[in-house]
């Protein structure tokens, strides 16, 4: 078997299925109108009573902030239904009856996931050459400084993310309202774990490089108030602005990112190995009343392919 | 090529037997597994597509097991599973494009085989259509293209029939019996009609047991002299419907005439008829039941 084009195959389909769909560009609209709120100022990021200038690197790092934000939630719900979707159909039946591994098939989800967030990043990114333009307070487009946040910020939370909306499938308790919440309180914690100070380790997000780098560029100590609000009209003043070239991308930031990818590529395998590869035996009552109850045979650990 | 079920059970929680005690020995022709629903067919037709693990017994795939190693026969198998639906906005093309590379073909020779799957299905003219759009017999057709993708020598088809209008119906046995040659097909349905016409070997199935394995005209054979017919006012049916297997009825003008399964003639008047192979279904069914006065057994 040629273990890429089937994983290619697979997360085309998929990802082909999902991208034609009017949710996607429902939930791609949100993100584009959220990254709009940003740019005319309606979402705000603070320092104090100072912000930056509406340069590349602002733009993008706001903008990614705005995406990894909106799309690792709206995100999350819009993916969360490639495994279901199989087991409706019964297309998982079909292909629990091929030589179809686990492991690539969870690899293939959650690839197709990634493919499907990550998209919408592209378009946020892209739209934020434009929002820079319709900002107008430094029309100079830095590419690399403007779309470095995407890329290295944003990137990695897709990733993650995919990787669990496949993870929650996989865990029979998991699939239903109850992941759905769960997730959120996840969601949210994840993000406050984000601007933990001297714990870059949590920093998913990388709101707190953001943060470090944006303080250090204002001149402002440490404890400086860091605020990233919807501006409901609360702000009476306007902020005195800084100029922020953008994160030096170190070494140690970049293998922390990459990190992220391993982090979620663990949690695939993960997946995998809790998958029960469209068995109804094991533990997944299916829709149809003749469709047989769970058996007591479930075993996780159990990767070997049947 | 042959493919054995030996003693083969599924047992659920609760013990709850699916399947109990069934062996089976297959060789190339159509094999119709008939029985109502809940009979325990799905779940048989997931266990020799290797979705699920019987509980007891074992399955052999020319003499090697296929519990232990199941991908020598997935290399061979096509499967259409019950209720079998599609991703509506794929095309018919990309979905077998799909389906092909998972089973292993390689994109030139899958494009000529999808081409040609989808000729012998009648599905060319929409191959670039989104499958939403298609109806059920449309669908079922391209079930059976991908079932068919790896020239199996297996084919499992899980109740295609269910749900398709009569013309699509008849269509699809149609293309079922083309499609037998050198292979060994297991044809799932609780319609007798659907197998009659091209099932070789038929098994019963009933509360998750094997009542009858055997050729067609072994079961016709086995119920020859039993099916009668008598015409009787409506009004009398419902006392006759008690006491005897009724294989059908119609009403004509000169009353209801009422096929009756039974082993001596139900009443004085009753014509002898020739037996279908709906009767010898019933009468398998009714006999493994409690079985009404006069029941061949």
């Amino acid at each position: 078997m040629n273990t890429p084009r089937v994983v290619f195959a697979s997360a085309r389909a998929d990802f082909l299925e999902r991208i034609r769909r009017y949710s996607f560009l429902f939930t791609l609209g949100l993100a584009l109108y959220f990254g709009y709120l940003a740019t005319v100022g309606r979402i705000t990021l603070r320092l104090n009573d100072t912000r930056g200038v509406y340069n590349s690197a602002w733009v993008g790092a706001l903008l990614t902030i705005v995406g990894s934000t909106f799309i690792s939630l709206a995100g999350f719900y819009f993916v969360k239904n490639t495994i279901q979707r199989d087991r409706e159909t019964r297309v998982g039946e079909i292909l629990a009856s091929t030589s179809l591994s686990k492991l690539l098939y969870i690899l293939s989800k959650v690839l197709s996931n990634f493919a499907v967030l990550s998209l919408m990043i592209v378009i946020l990114a892209l739209s934020a050459i434009v929002m820079q333009l319709v900002r107008g307070e430094d029309t100079h487009i830095q590419l690399w400084r403007l779309l470095a946040p995407f890329l290295l910020l944003a990137v990695p939370v897709m990733a993650v993310v995919a990787a669990v909306a496949v993870l929650f499938e996989t865990v029979p308790f998991l699939r239903g309202g109850f992941g759905n919440v769960a997730y959120f309180f996840l969601w949210a914690f994840a993000l406050s774990l984000s601007v933990i100070p001297h714990f870059p380790a949590s920093d998913l997000a990388g709101i707190g490089l953001v943060k470090d780098s944006t303080i250090a560029a204002a001149h402002l100590s440490e404890n400086t108030g860091f605020s990233f609000s919807l501006d409901a009209g609360q702000f009476s003043t306007a902020p005195a602005t800084f100029r922020w070239d953008g994160i030096s991308w170190t070494w140690q930031i970049l293998l922390a990112r990459i990190l992220w990818l391993g982090v979620a590529l663990a949690i695939s395998l993960l997946a995998a190995l809790l998958f029960d590869r469209f068995d109804p035996a094991r533990g997944y009552r299916s829709r149809s009343p003749r469709s047989t109850p769970a058996s007591s045979q479930f075993s996780p650990l159990r990767f070997v392919c049947y | 090529m042959n493919l054995l079920i030996d003693s083969v059970g599924k047992q659920y929680r609760g013990n709850v037997w699916g399947l109990q005690n069934i062996s089976l020995r297959l060789r190339p022709g159509v094999l119709g597994l008939l029985g109502p629903n809940g009979a325990g067919k799905s779940t048989l037709m997931r266990i020799l597509a290797t979705v699920t693990r019987p509980t007891r017994g074992r399955v052999l795939w020319n003499d090697a097991d296929v519990l232990s190693s199941p991908d020598p026969l997935r290399m061979v198998l096509g499967y259409l599973p019950q209720d079998f639906g599609i991703y509506p906005h794929l095309t018919a093309f990309e979905f077998l494009e799909y389906l092909a590379a998972v089973k292993g073909l390689e994109s030139s020779s899958a494009r000529r085989r999808i081409d040609e799957l989808l000729s012998v299905v009648n599905l060319t003219d929409v191959r670039d259509r989104p499958l939403g759009g298609f109806s059920g017999g449309m669908r079922q057709r391209v079930g059976i293209a991908q079932a068919l993708l790896n020239n199996p020598q297996l084919l499992i088809v899980d109740e295609p029939t269910a749900g398709l209008d009569p013309e699509e119906r008849v269509r699809f046995r149609n293309l079922l019996s083309e499609l037998s040659g050198e292979r060994i097909v297991i044809l799932s349905t609780h319609i007798v009609s659907d197998v009659e016409a091209v099932a070789t070997d038929i098994a019963i199935l009933d509360h998750g047991r094997l009542l009858a394995h055997d050729s067609p005209e072994s079961l016709l054979a086995a119920i020859s002299g039993k099916v009668w017919e008598i015409v009787v006012p409506s009004a009398a049916l419902p006392a006759i419907q008690q006491q005897h297997l009724i294989a059908s009825t119609a009403h004509r003008s000169d009353g209801v005439h009422v096929q009756i399964v039974s082993s001596s003639p139900p009443m004085p008047q009753a014509q002898p008829l020739e037996p279908t192979l709906e009767d010898a279904y019933l009468a398998s069914i009714a006999s493994s039941r409690t079985a009404p006065v006069g029941v061949a057994s």
